[in-house]
């Protein structure tokens, strides 16, 4: 207990500033969306020239692509992109950080053992990581309905942003896996950018890679927004993918722990 | 020059990384190209007409995609990120390190001045950058030759490569500049980074609506127009200036603050 009020103290402040961060992001970007929803007579009067089953047949719809989800799902993209970083934060640094302030004899001499170290650290990141979808969540839900002359599914919108907390507990256990593995980590914040950017190109290159392959590779991929504003619910094999890959982070993370070699100072 | 080559060495592994990583992001992201360029003619007909913020939505991001080079410029967007992220750490990294690892006393005692110790850092990380931007033009180079053998593209390219190497100067410059201010290296690294991400969102929310244009000279990404260079256009004089003024005006903070901060031993 006493480890896990520690480790909160130190991500305390890093916690407040990341969910202000994101809240402000995505304020930032649903700010344009009334500047943006002004194209809309532009583009119904310039798609009357081409032939509706044209326009069908490419899927292109006029009225979700001015919706706010529409909107909505690829500014998230980025958000998500962001939360990614923290949550790499989190787990890269929740075990090199002792190394690199040599604090890890100080900890490990303690009369407790490794695993319930590692537990309770990795449920300060936890309830890091709830805290900051617990405010996200309300402030881009409210800010969203603060929007004039729309309307759209709240349900929908909730189920969108909630996807940012799956993907986060996901870079979470990857990157306790990784601080585990390096003996090293020099800078924790250049490590998960890399981390989260390579991912993140991944989900780009979508039909390089196959997307069926794809949407089990990178995170980014997991959850198919189209999907979700459809169906309003996740597929089962999203949240599959998601509790695999956090599982056999996670496991592989206490294995390996109990077993590391620390250097002392 | 034991110092600047010493930097060289330190820096050589990154490089390589980094040049491995830019070289995959080109070559898969134009293999997708020709699948692309097959079909779906009509669709970027389409696309053509609708306004740049509608385009930018559907991935786009206002390039002809029917053609090798449009389509580099998507690519491009991604490469410029790179470039900045790999600048930033560089730049941060090269001062930062040295307290990080302790070995700021070994090098202070050597008959130097803190001058002539920035100069060569800052002489090899400028190498590295000039090699990172050449590995990035030759690739594209030869990645667009086999797929469109217009002679007009090397020099376009030339120029859109000549716009990214100012875009790192200003990062290399902000980065070192930063951590010539600030004595804590995570501190130094969490700001650079933030700052970085922040201009790149600016960059996106800009190309989301006209109404923010005002914003393009507070991020970088936004200083030279890919679609307007790719057109055979040159870069923009006024930003091109601005650009190296920043530059300038950087490298003498680190300069100055450098030498006579404290050092954290």
């Amino acid at each position: 207990m006493g480890i896990y009020l520690f480790e909160l103290k130190t991500i305390r402040k890093n916690t407040v500033i990341w969910a202000i961060t994101l809240s402000a992001v995505c304020v930032l970007f649903m700010s344009i969306y009334p500047a943006y929803a002004s194209n809309k007579e532009a583009v119904r009067e310039m798609l009357k020239g081409f032939p509706p089953e044209l326009i069908s047949a490419f899927g292109i719809n006029v009225d979700n692509l001015f919706s706010v989800l529409g909107f909505y799902s690829f500014v998230f993209v980025y958000i998500v992109f962001c939360g990614a970083v923290q949550a790499g934060n989190l787990g890269i640094g929740m075990i090199s950080r002792e190394s690199r302030a040599k604090t890890a004899d100080f900890l490990l001499t303690k009369p407790i053992q490794r695993k319930t170290v590692l537990t309770a650290k990795l449920l300060a990141s936890l309830t890091s990581l709830v805290f900051t979808n617990i405010v996200y969540l309300v402030a881009s839900t409210v800010f969203c309905l603060t929007i004039k002359n729309t309307e759209f599914d709240t349900k929908a919108l909730v189920l969108l942003s909630l996807t940012l907390f799956f993907v986060q507990l996901v870079f979470v256990s990857i990157g306790t896996l990784l601080g585990i593995v390096f003996q090293k980590v020099k800078s924790v914040v250049t490590t998960s950018l890399c981390l989260t950017f390579a991912f993140f190109a991944l989900s780009m290159l979508d039909s390089f890679i196959d997307k069926d392959l794809l949407q089990y590779i990178t995170p980014f991929k997991y959850f198919d927004s189209t999907e979700i504003i459809k169906n309003l619910s996740y597929q089962p094999s999203s949240l599959l993918t998601v509790l695999a890959v956090c599982a056999v982070c996670i496991f592989a993370s206490y294995l390996l722990y109990i077993k590391k070699d620390v250097h002392a100072v | 020059m034991y110092v600047f080559r010493r930097e060289l060495r330190a820096n050589l592994k990154g490089l390589l990384i980094w040049c491995a990583a830019a070289v995959f992001m080109i070559t898969a992201g134009m293999s997708k190209f020709s699948g692309l360029a097959a079909g779906d003619q009509k669709l970027n007909e389409l696309v053509a007409g609708m306004p740049k913020a509608v385009q930018v939505l559907m991935g786009g991001g206002g390039f002809d995609l029917t053609t090798a080079l449009g389509y580099f410029g998507v690519i491009y967007s991604y490469l410029l990120l790179m470039a900045a992220i790999y600048a930033v750490s560089l730049g941060a990294g090269t001062i930062a390190k040295e307290e990080r690892d302790k070995t700021t006393e070994f090098l202070m005692v050597k008959p130097l001045s803190r001058r002539r110790v920035i100069f060569e850092k800052s002489l090899a990380v400028l190498v590295n950058t000039i090699i990172y931007n050449l590995c990035n033009l030759f690739v594209t180079i030869g990645a667009l030759n086999m797929l469109d053998k217009d002679t007009s593209i090397p020099k376009r390219i030339a120029v859109l490569m000549l716009g990214m190497f100012l875009v790192q100067l200003i990062f290399i410059s902000l980065g070192s500049a930063l951590a010539g201010v600030y004595k804590d290296a995570k501190r130094t690294s969490s700001i650079a980074l933030s700052i970085l991400l922040g201009t790149y969102f600016i960059n996106i929310a800009i190309s989301l609506t006209d109404s923010i244009a005002f914003l393009r000279v507070l991020t970088p990404f936004a200083y030279f127009d890919t679609a307007n260079t790719l057109n055979g256009g040159g870069l923009n004089g006024g930003y091109a200036a601005l650009s190296i003024i920043l530059f300038a005006l950087l490298t003498s903070v680190t300069f100055i603050s450098y030498q006579k901060r404290d050092l954290k031993i």
